[in-house]
């Protein structure tokens, strides 16, 4: 019976190579799990409890998506306490909490010795080439910022870094924290879920487990997606449109804030995603990714269009308002890896260029014109 | 009702998935039953309320522009006293478009460089000496507009010789008086810049893309809506000057029309009333009610939960107590908050039941989110 499973796998495998270039075909490959009833999944499935062997053990591990959303927000929590605290920032503690390096992190949260990384998957869908200038470009604002940090106890105005409110600011009036933050989750979040693991990654295999572990490497990428976004067991469990219902941050909460259509449709995607895997049923798995990669990216642009319009037109004083500019210029750095709808590096440097780089007065010199291009441009490329 | 609902997602999703096989997707709003009546809401609020608001405005501006240039031909106690009339009126005017916070007006701010108060005047005196600032930037927006205009032609001196005086000195005056062109013609330039959007592509933009997603019109309408309601006059004309935002600290400097004095009842009512007007639909060309946000109310069902009364009744009676505690203010806010506080606390507090019901109740009965409020904590 064992010999008899085994080489139906083997011919399963040979179809699937040969049908490998057809997408319109449905193949097969030798299926490890018991197939899931794809109706048996709800919206309040926890992410963990339907998806096991045939002994009845999770074949879900979260834990290095987990670990990196822990790790940026360590290091957002690091930059932020400073600031509030009236505290210098030390370039050479982010650069470490970004690598992974010198025990950057608190021995309790066990993130030194996770084996896993922020840096090495920043912009990682790219040549190294170009993924190295991203990642340089981030530790350039973690200097900057500890620059701009000297200042923390001086009054920001044009020229001039310092404190706007509660914010740290450059001499332009531009938040570094946000760009650092707000490009992250483009550059971090968003490239590795959605250009690796839910692009390339479901390529990776499905048909044996990695050695030592209860996964397949297949397995592992939508886990590794889904524990990047998210360390609940049900994303935005409970949430409205008025009130989110779970504790999210960073590319988690922005969805649920700016793309109120399609929020609650995403952890289902998750599942069922994750149940194709087990069914080996690529297509379904293909849509499930390219759905959510499509709302993610919605949603970037989203939060790009909210902090340069409403955000910034309501804010009534200099800090709100360079607060709103610092997140939407880091979002709309973000928005370079948003490769569903075609932007690119070059469309968000000439937003950005166009916006607070051309005048040397940066975020001082704003003025509803630009604002509007900035907007006009992104809309026409998302089609919002 | 929820699988109903369910399926209705589902069937979209399924519907979004075999669009993204064939062509490159395009998402259209999903047509559902109240999109006829958020047409009708829309046409109405643009051709009956908005654009003959704005045609109403805009000849008391000009008219305030005239005698402002003839103030500067020959500044004397006349022409100071023209200019000035035709301010107020011009400022009053202004009440009834300034909650129009939505397309054009959003997209240019307007309201920021024409009302902002209490005005910079130690930024106005650097701007006067300095032709070349950029009017447009947000450290701007209180130097300029009618606060700015208030100080010019009201608080420049004691009496109405003294500030003649101030226009006709040799060296100072002319810069004085360039300033007053600078910033009116900012003011002309601003509202025809509006009107013309709205008479080009926006009336068309406004009444047909009817979706209420973040963005459509709609929603930015409602936003704007709630915002000024909540900002602009109750903290702006009450909230902030009377202390009831400042755990108590009174303010009367920031009362509106803080120079002039004795206007700043007639502003909070008109805009006030206009506020109530627009709820209701009532038409600027005929007076008479009709589509609008009470009629959308009504026709979702939309009730209050407490009273079983509709929501469109409770927000109208809310009003109405506001409107009774306004007109029982003397016109003079500065004297009031220093003199009678606990009747402009008390105006606060009555409109403060009122954002609730609008920013709470009506938007979450007409499915609208709240945009301009900071939710991410950071």
């Amino acid at each position: 019976m064992f010999k008899h499973l085994l080489s139906i796998r083997f011919a399963a495998a040979v179809l699937v190579a040969i049908s490998l270039t057809s997408c319109e075909k449905e193949t097969t490959t030798p299926q490890l799990r018991k197939t899931i009833d794809y109706s048996t999944l709800t919206e309040t499935t926890p992410y963990s409890s339907l998806f096991v062997d045939e002994t009845g053990k999770t074949t879900v591990d979260l834990s290095n998506g987990n670990n990196r959303y822990k790790m940026f927000q360590a290091l957002n929590t690091y930059i932020s306490s400073s600031i509030s605290g009236n505290k210098q920032v030390d370039a050479a503690v982010l650069k470490n909490m970004f690598g992974n390096t010198g025990n950057a992190f608190a021995d309790s949260t066990k993130l030194n010795t996770s084996g896993v990384q922020l840096r090495n998957v920043t912009a990682s869908s790219w040549s190294t080439t170009e993924a190295e200038k991203v990642r340089a470009y981030f530790e350039t604002y973690f200097t900057l910022t500890a620059e701009a940090s000297k200042s923390v106890t001086a009054t920001a105005a044009k020229g001039k870094a310092g404190k706007l409110g509660t914010y740290l600011v450059d001499e332009r009036g531009i938040e570094p924290i946000q760009i650092i933050q707000k490009s992250l989750i483009g550059a971090m979040q968003y490239d590795y879920i959605g250009n690796v693991l839910l692009t390339k990654g479901l390529d990776a295999d499905n048909s044996t487990l990695v050695s030592g572990k209860n996964y397949t490497q297949l397995e592992q990428n939508w886990d590794e997606a889904y524990g990047l976004l998210t360390l609940n067991q049900v994303y935005l469990k409970g949430s409205t449109d008025a009130t989110r219902g779970t504790t999210e941050f960073a590319l988690g909460s922005y969805i649920w804030e700016y793309n109120k259509g399609a929020y609650a449709k995403i952890h289902p995607a998750f599942l069922k995603g994750r149940a194709a895997i087990i069914n080996n049923d690529k297509a379904e798995l293909k849509k499930q990714a390219d759905f959510i990669k499509a709302e993610i990216e919605k949603a970037l642009a989203a939060s790009a269009l909210g902090y340069l319009g409403p955000k910034y037109i309501a804010a009534t004083t200099d800090a709100a308002r360079a607060h709103a500019i610092g997140e939407g210029l880091g979002f709309i750095y973000s928005l370079r890896f948003a490769t569903v709808n075609g932007a690119d590096a070059a469309f968000s440097d000439a937003i950005i260029k166009a916006l607070v780089l051309d005048s040397a007065g940066g975020f001082w010199d704003l003025t509803p014109s630009k604002l509007t291009a900035a907007s006009d441009a992104i809309k026409a490329k998302f089609k919002l | 009702m929820n699988t109903f609902k369910r399926t209705i997602a589902v069937v979209a999703l399924l519907s979004g998935f075999l669009w993204a096989c064939g062509e490159s997707s395009t998402t259209e709003p999903a047509p559902d039953d109240d999109s006829k009546d958020r047409k009708a809401v829309l046409t109405h609020l643009a051709d009956e309320i908005i654009l003959p608001a704005y045609a109403n405005f805009k000849p008391k501006l000009e008219t305030m522009i005239a005698k402002s240039q003839a103030f500067s031909a020959k500044p004397d106690a006349t022409t100071l006293s023209e200019f000035r009339q035709a301010w107020v009126d011009a400022y009053t005017e202004w009440q009834k478009v300034e909650l129009f916070d939505v397309g054009p007006a959003n997209k240019t701010g307007i309201r920021n460089y024409y009302n902002i108060y209490p005005t910079n005047v130690t930024g106005i005196n650097d701007y006067m000496a300095d032709p070349s600032v950029n009017l447009e930037v947000a450290s701007s927006y209180d130097k300029q507009g009618f606060p700015a205009l208030d100080y010019l032609i009201n608080g420049v001196g004691a009496t109405d010789a003294q500030i003649v005086a101030y226009y006709t000195a040799s060296v100072e005056g002319p810069k004085r008086l360039a300033y007053i062109k600078r910033i009116t013609d900012h003011m002309n330039a601003l509202i025809t810049k509006v009107i013309a959007d709205w008479n080009g592509s926006y009336r068309t933009e406004f009444t047909t893309k009817t979706g209420l997603d973040i963005g459509s019109p709609m929603g930015e309408l409602v936003n704007g809506y709630v915002l000024h309601y909540e900002r602009y006059i109750r903290s702006g004309k009450f909230g902030i000057p009377s202390g009831a935002m400042l755990n108590g600290v009174v303010a009367s400097d920031k009362v509106e029309g803080f120079y002039k004095k004795d206007i700043s009842k007639i502003l909070a009512q008109t805009a006030h009333q206009a506020a109530v007007d627009f709820f209701n639909g009532k038409s600027v060309k005929t007076g008479t009610n009709g589509a609008g946000f009470k009629t959308y109310l009504d026709a979702l069902g939309a009730k209050d939960s407490a009273t079983g009364k509709t929501l469109s009744e409770t927000i109208n009676a809310q009003f109405d107590i506001a409107n009774q505690k306004i007109n029982g203010l003397k016109p003079n806010f500065f004297e009031e908050v220093k003199t009678n506080n606990a009747a402009m606390v008390q105006v606060y507090t009555e409109m403060q039941k009122a954002v609730r019901m609008l920013k709470v109740d009506m938007t979450s009965a007409m499915s609208i989110v709240i945009t301009y409020t900071d939710n991410d904590g950071d």
